[in-house]
């Protein structure tokens, strides 16, 4: 799905006014990734995980204030 | 002749038993959409497609789980943006992309992908000589500018 650079830099053009592109990096436990993978439709080998209400978002919103994170600025290409 | 059944078949077949991931299965529905010039109008709750502008056909019992549908749009704004930089954004827009060795049969695509609303529209329509001609222009300036 490409970099995550460039999708940073996607959505980032859609909301000029909030400061410009940027990742959150967020180390997620295994046991709530495994929610939201499937091996049919998404596996982890294609890179991507795809939270939403129906795999695994109200999990990882739970978890969410205790999850270390890490805020990446994104340049220019 | 494309029969109704057989694009039915030949889409569920492509939504249901994925062999590489929403990838493969954006490149196989994009495969299917040029052999039959389908037109595909697919949300959450429905799948319809009609051939060459006859009847739209329901394809029942083919919905997928949100956040592979999610994916699979995420993966369509690549390939638009791939053809066209910039063309399209994460949440929705519309593009065009190859619909096979005839550069003027392009499939014309729409979507919507956001936590509120998915959808994905694709027409394979043949484009007017004159436009293509301006866009070989273009493409030809692009190439060159970014030697």
């Amino acid at each position: 799905l490409g970099t995550p650079e460039e999708y940073a830099r996607g959505k980032a053009a859609v909301f000029t006014s909030e400061g410009g592109s940027a990742i959150l990096a967020v180390d997620v436990p295994d046991d709530i990734i495994a929610l939201a993978v499937n091996e049919v439709y998404c596996p982890l080998s294609q890179g991507v995980v795809q939270f939403d209400e129906d795999a695994g978002l109200p999990e990882l919103r739970a978890a969410w204030p205790a999850l270390p994170k890490q805020i990446i600025p994104v340049g220019s290409p | 002749v494309n029969t109704t059944s057989q694009v039915s078949d030949a889409l569920r077949h492509v939504l249901t038993q994925p062999t590489r991931g929403v990838v493969g299965l954006v490149d196989d529905l994009l495969t299917v959409c040029r052999h039959h010039r389908l037109q595909l109008d697919w949300q959450p709750d429905r799948c319809r497609a009609r051939s060459d502008g006859g009847e739209w056909t329901e394809l029942a019992d083919v919905a997928l789980p949100k956040s592979v549908f999610r994916a699979v749009l995420a993966r369509v704004a690549v390939l638009c943006n791939e053809r066209t930089p910039n063309a399209v954004s994460p949440y929705g827009g519309r593009g065009e992309l190859p619909a096979g060795a005839n550069p003027r049969e392009v499939i014309k695509v729409t979507f919507v992908n956001n936590p509120t609303e998915q959808k994905l529209e694709l027409t394979t329509e043949t484009e007017p000589t004159a436009r293509m001609s301006r866009q070989h222009e273009q493409a030809g300036r692009v190439a060159i500018d970014g030697d």
